[in-house]
């Protein structure tokens, strides 16, 4: 640096330092905010959908806050660029992270800011919301721009200073619980495997990037849905900017506030407050927040009227203070009578359990005293109400240990049965309070069946080739657990000694099931006996004893069995499968580590996931998609050929379905695409307890998905899926899973090594599709061949001919814009196109939509 | 340096023959592993490499004839934007400082030769500099030096961006250019033969077009395009993230109708980088991941 620039600086930062003192606003500033992510790719883009009908994508909610930013910073004088324009990309080419800092660098602002919304990665955010600011660290020498390590330092003070205003600002607009900032690559591990932040590498300003809140946390979720609310955060970044250049803040106010309900505490939709003397009305969404906010409001006395249709009106005086955000939560009285919401058993349900609970829930908290007088059960039987969620669910509890066996029954509450607010309960639920709440039911007979056995592990007769040392019988009802006991079930070796031996039952849908586990295993090679007598169910039906004696062998030799996931205290590695864009019919489902239920097979059993779901009965289809985040960094690689993928699979009896999900040519296409992915035939979910689950590559009984069903080149695991049975399955469930492995037979099983790449001939699904702006197409050949890629129309027309000539063994993509070889623009439709080379031919559907 | 250290790190799939470009050598420049190096180009005769660190404060020439390297300047930020002369004399490159909430950049100009530096323009906001022919050409509060028509009639070059759109050098012109309309750009580069520029708009991806912002015709996402000397493909980075962390990027090639393109790395374990081409030989030199320099050489067959 010369001595006369060195002079400058000087001069300019002493000069600076009485100009940032009286700048009057941002003129001269240029800045670029990065609405992270971008369009609606599941994979990347963050997708949650807290409610059904309810959306949230972090990529729209990223660029909202950042549109209003925009506005807010120009409104100061500010030079505002945005690193995109839009949340739609047709093809999915969002700017990647690389091209929005060469744009930044480009315009040459003088800072960067990337906006975002953060989630803790848990199954289930039932209460962390926090807000979280990102700032870039120094590289060692000689470091990796993405992998460092740091020096923990940041590169550039400027960012660490102003995000340690912007993060206290967020906190207190959105009101988080906290707010902590790290340097990137600390933050990403550190030592242990840190990485750095991509879209904050090769900046030439200072820049930083914000998690402003949890959208993972559903009630922030639902707020993060709502413009407003997404305001308040563009309002603290903008207030942050405008401290750290000295700008003096806004006078203007803000009145914000969520509205909620009187005893149920339900946030209230389309919430509706008027403010005063300005007289300003604000409507609420439809998301489920309650939120409602003014902005631009002069300091001085208001009056806030809540006048929400359907509830008390009610309001408050507030005096404002020049530039203050004042919150102002409310509570409503829900203007309605009280209604029965759920009931158990339903209205004329004839198959109600004797031994079954009455149970009715209310819509608002009851006045327990007139519900206990209102209440008649016909014919009479002696019990008691009790009273649970919040005096909104009453129990009826029964002096006997069941109720009569098949018998009608009138359940009655009366009209005079009433909140405790008063009203009272609207029984028909025609709109008029007063009337009684009435249903009929009946209970099932006494029960003279004996438990039918549904599903066997191992099946009578077989050859026995897991390790695993477990065996699972599921009958068609619960069963006596006490009667699941060494006495009545025997293990004996074929010829040998009877089995020490321990038992897990389990009940779910209906059904009843047993694990045994041999005390020291199964011995390779040895045949084995099971005994099964005088269990029972229930109503002390006993299981007839097996005759024959239900028998099986053991193969000599399990193969070698490679671990891939064995499912350890976290799953942060995998997708929540409501936030995976394939799944779909779902209304709820969670992943999450659990340790309850845990295979004991392997030492003393450590954590287990829970895939706990429930279906959406009235959508047409239906798949739960569990996937890893990312396949690649898994790093077991198999051929089909001999080898079996496997998982114990916690069964719920639903009579739901499981399969496999890997990928297919990851030596061709690393990244893995929707075009690889290959499923395993379906299983039916219809054992309780464990299960070994196996899809055997060597019978090639792959599926029908995404991919082309057949199973090519290197192969890895990318997942697993569930689908509902629509006319036998339950409508939820939850199932648990342990210990992925690969069994091998003869087939070398572990890492790929690397560059041994084996090519195949294969032409993938165009990509998008459907599509407009153009489309891609990916194809592979083996060898060096004479090669014609041609698009056709259904009529079989060639519309454009997009490759005619030789080409070298390798992978092609090749680009169709939509025009025929006129150059005119193809009308919309169904297309084909054609791959032909000298041994193959390959043809695949693409819909062109103008 | 005499001997070259050669790394093969296209160890997997060769393209040969018939309207093809492929690798055809791979080379690690041997710099000092002390810093992490970036932005790579070749000087306007290809017998050097500028390059920057990951930081852009400096600029370094490591001359691929007799495999020495030298610092050009160590000026903060000066490698994000820098030009060379047509003539290879001068060197015209942009420093930044910040002291506090002010930012303060300079334009300088340097002989290489004699290695004398000279300011030409000072404030908070100026433009990433050019060279019209042998001049430079800068902008500082909207106004724009080095441009003079009548002497430069045989010269187009791409200014830079400014206020997110193209701007151009079109005989001693300035000509701005929004090929889409409203368009936000970046990565503009003029063909070899003058006539066609690419670049990439942030919404709608990689395109090439007339200078006139006619004819385009769109690419995708094809990131830090560069054209090949030849003009009949343009390289570009197949960079994937997951919307935070930078994955994976190999070096790709297209051609300018964007009929076919043709993966020209395939490296795993390489992440490859801001791709630009020689302007005198088969030549693609790129940054990585991990700081090093790579000169690719390629063959191209019609």
């Amino acid at each position: 640096m010369t001595h006369r620039f060195m002079s400058l600086l000087v001069f300019c930062a002493f000069f600076s330092s009485i100009a940032v003192a009286q700048r009057a606003d941002l003129a001269g500033i240029k800045i670029c905010i990065d609405p992270g992510h971008g369009g609606n790719n599941a994979a990347n883009d963050r997708h949650l959908i807290p409610d059904p009908g309810t959306d949230f994508w972090e990529s729209e909610s990223n660029f909202q806050k950042a549109l209003l930013l925009k506005a807010l910073l120009e409104a100061k004088g500010a030079t505002v660029l945005l690193t995109r324009n839009t949340n739609t990309y047709p093809t999915d080419a969002e700017p990647s992270l690389a091209t929005r800092v060469a744009f930044a660098n480009a315009n040459n602002v003088n800072w960067f800011h990337s906006i975002h919304s953060n989630a803790t990665g848990l199954a289930s955010n039932t209460s962390i919301n926090y807000t979280l600011m990102l700032v870039r660290e120094e590289i060692v020498p000689g470091g990796s721009s993405v992998y460092g390590p740091g020096t923990g330092k940041p590169e550039k003070q400027g960012a660490w200073d102003i995000s340690l205003i912007i993060g206290p600002y967020i906190k207190e607009k959105l009101r988080t619980q906290r707010t902590s900032q790290y340097l990137d690559w600390t933050f990403y591990g550190g030592t242990n495997g840190g990485f750095t932040l991509g879209v904050l590498r090769g900046l030439s300003m200072p820049g930083q990037l914000s998690e402003g809140s949890m959208h993972d946390y559903y009630p922030e979720t639902r707020r993060l849905m709502n413009n407003s609310y997404r305001k308040m955060e563009a309002y603290a970044i903008r207030d942050a900017f405008l401290s750290y250049f000295g700008v003096p803040a806004d006078s203007p106010c803000i009145v914000a506030g969520i509205i909620s309900e009187i005893g149920t505490g339900k946030l209230i939709d389309a919430a509706r407050v008027r403010l005063l003397p300005e007289n300003l009305i604000y409507t609420g969404d439809q998301y489920r927040n309650g939120f409602y906010m003014f902005d631009g409001i002069q300091p001085g006395p208001h009056t806030i009227r809540f006048e929400t249709p359907g509830y008390r009106p009610d309001s408050a005086q507030i005096m404002l203070t020049a530039g203050e955000t004042r919150f102002l939560d409310r509570q409503l009285e829900f203007i309605s009578s009280p209604m029965v919401v759920t009931s158990t058993p339903g209205r004329s349900e004839t198959e109600f359990s004797a031994a079954g609970q009455i149970q009715i829930t209310f819509s608002k908290i009851m006045d327990t005293l007139s519900v206990r007088n209102a209440f008649t059960l016909i014919p009479a039987v002696k019990g008691n109400l009790l009273w649970s969620n919040g005096l909104m669910t009453v129990t009826f509890k029964t002096d006997s240990i069941v109720l009569p066996f098949n018998t009608s029954f009138v359940l009655r509450v009366e009209g005079t049965a009433r909140s405790m607010g008063g009203f009272f309960i609207d029984g028909n639920g025609d709109g008029i309070p007063g009337d009684a709440f009435q249903l009929s039911f009946t209970t099932k007979p006494a029960d003279v069946w004996h438990p039918i056995l549904t599903s066997a592990f191992t099946p009578n007769g077989s050859l026995f080739v897991s390790p695993s040392s477990m065996i699972n019988f599921t009958y068609d009802e619960p069963l006596d657990p006490a009667s699941v006991n060494t006495s009545n079930i025997v293990i004996q070796e074929v010829g040998g000694p009877i089995l020490p031996r321990t038992f897990e039952y389990q009940e779910s849908n209906g059904r009843g099931g047993f694990n045994i586990y041999p005390q020291g295993g199964l011995g390779p090679g040895k045949s084995y006996r099971i005994r099964i007598s005088g269990v029972t169910d229930l109503s002390g039906n006993a299981i007839p004893a097996s005759n024959p004696l239900w028998s099986f062998s053991v193969a000599p030799s399990s193969g070698q069995i490679t671990t891939i996931e064995n499912f350890g205290s976290s799953v942060a590695s995998w997708w929540q499968p409501a936030t995976n864009a394939s799944t779909v019919g779902v209304d709820s489902a969670t992943f999450e580590p659990d340790s309850a239920v845990t295979l004991k097979l392997f030492g003393s059993g450590g954590p287990s996931a829970k895939l706990k779901y429930t279906w959406r009965t009235s959508a047409p289809d239906w798949l739960l998609r569990v996937s890893l985040r990312n396949p690649e960094l898994n790093q077991t690689y198999w051929s089909a050929r001999g080898t079996a993928l496997q998982l114990y699979v916690y069964g719920d009896g639903s009579g739901n379905f499981f399969r496999f999900e890997i990928e297919d040519s990851v030596e061709v296409f690393p990244e893995g695409r929707p075009e690889n992915r290959e499923v395993g035939p379906w299983t039916k979910i219809d054992w309780v307890g464990w299960k070994l689950v196996s899809w055997d590559f060597k019978e090639e009984n792959s599926g029908s998905w995404t991919g082309s069903g057949k199973l090519e080149g290197t192969l890895r695991f990318s997942g697993f899926q569930l689908k509902y049975d629509p006319l036998a399955g339950s409508r939820s469930g939850t199932v648990y899973v342990d210990q992925l492995q690969l069994s091998k037979g003869s087939d070398t099983v572990g890492a790929r090594p690397p560059g041994s790449i084996a090519l195949s001939f294969s032409m993938s699904q165009n990509y998008p599709n459907p599509f407009n702006a153009g489309t891609r197409i990916d194809y592979v050949l083996e060898e060096r061949v004479d090669v014609s890629l041609r698009v056709y129309d259904i009529l079989g027309r060639q519309i454009r001919e997009l490759v005619s000539s030789p080409q070298s063994r390798g992978g092609y993509q090749v680009y169709w814009d939509g025009k025929n070889d006129q150059g005119d623009v193809a009308s919309s439709g169904v297309y084909l196109y054609q791959l032909r080379t000298g041994a193959h031919v390959s043809t695949r559907k693409m819909v062109f939509v103008k | 340096m005499k001997t070259l250290l050669t790394i093969i790190l296209v160890a997997v799939v060769t393209f040969a023959a018939d309207a093809q470009i492929r690798i055809t050598r791979t080379e690690e420049l041997p710099l000092s592993r002390s810093r992490h190096w970036s932005n790579p180009q070749f000087s306007p005769n290809g017998r050097s490499v500028f390059y920057t660190d990951g930081d852009g404060n400096g600029i370094w020439e490591y001359s691929l004839q007799d495999r020495t390297s030298r610092r050009i300047t160590e000026d903060p930020k000066s490698g994000f934007a820098f030009s060379l002369s047509q003539d290879g004399m001068s060197l015209v490159y942009r420093r930044t400082s910040e002291s506090g909430q002010t930012r303060t950049q300079e334009i300088v100009m340097m002989n290489l030769a004699r290695r004398t530096s000279s300011v030409l323009a000072t404030g908070p906001d100026v433009s990433n500099p050019s060279f019209s022919g042998n001049t430079p050409v800068y902008t500082v509060r909207s106004k724009t030096s080095g441009l003079a028509p009548t002497t430069a009639r045989a010269v187009i070059s791409v200014l830079g961006i400014e206020n997110t759109k193209i701007a151009l050098n079109l005989g001693g012109r300035k000509v701005i250019v929004d090929p889409h309309g409203n368009g936000s750009y970046v990565w503009p580069e003029i063909s070899p033969d003058n006539r066609r520029l690419v670049a990439y708009e942030m919404d709608r991806g990689a395109f090439v077009c007339d200078l006139d912002g006619a004819n385009l015709i769109a690419l995708g996402r094809r990131n830090a395009p560069s054209w090949a000397r030849s003009g009949h493909w343009i390289v570009y980075m197949d960079d994937r993230d997951d919307g935070h962390r930078l994955l994976a990027s190999d070096l790709w090639a297209i051609s300018p109708d964007g009929s076919s393109s043709l993966q020209l790395t395939m490296t795993r374990q390489t992440i490859e980088l801001n791709p630009r081409c020689s302007p005198t030989e088969n030549k693609i030199v790129c940054s990585t991941a991990t700081g090093s320099i790579l000169v690719f050489e390629y063959e191209e067959q019609q």
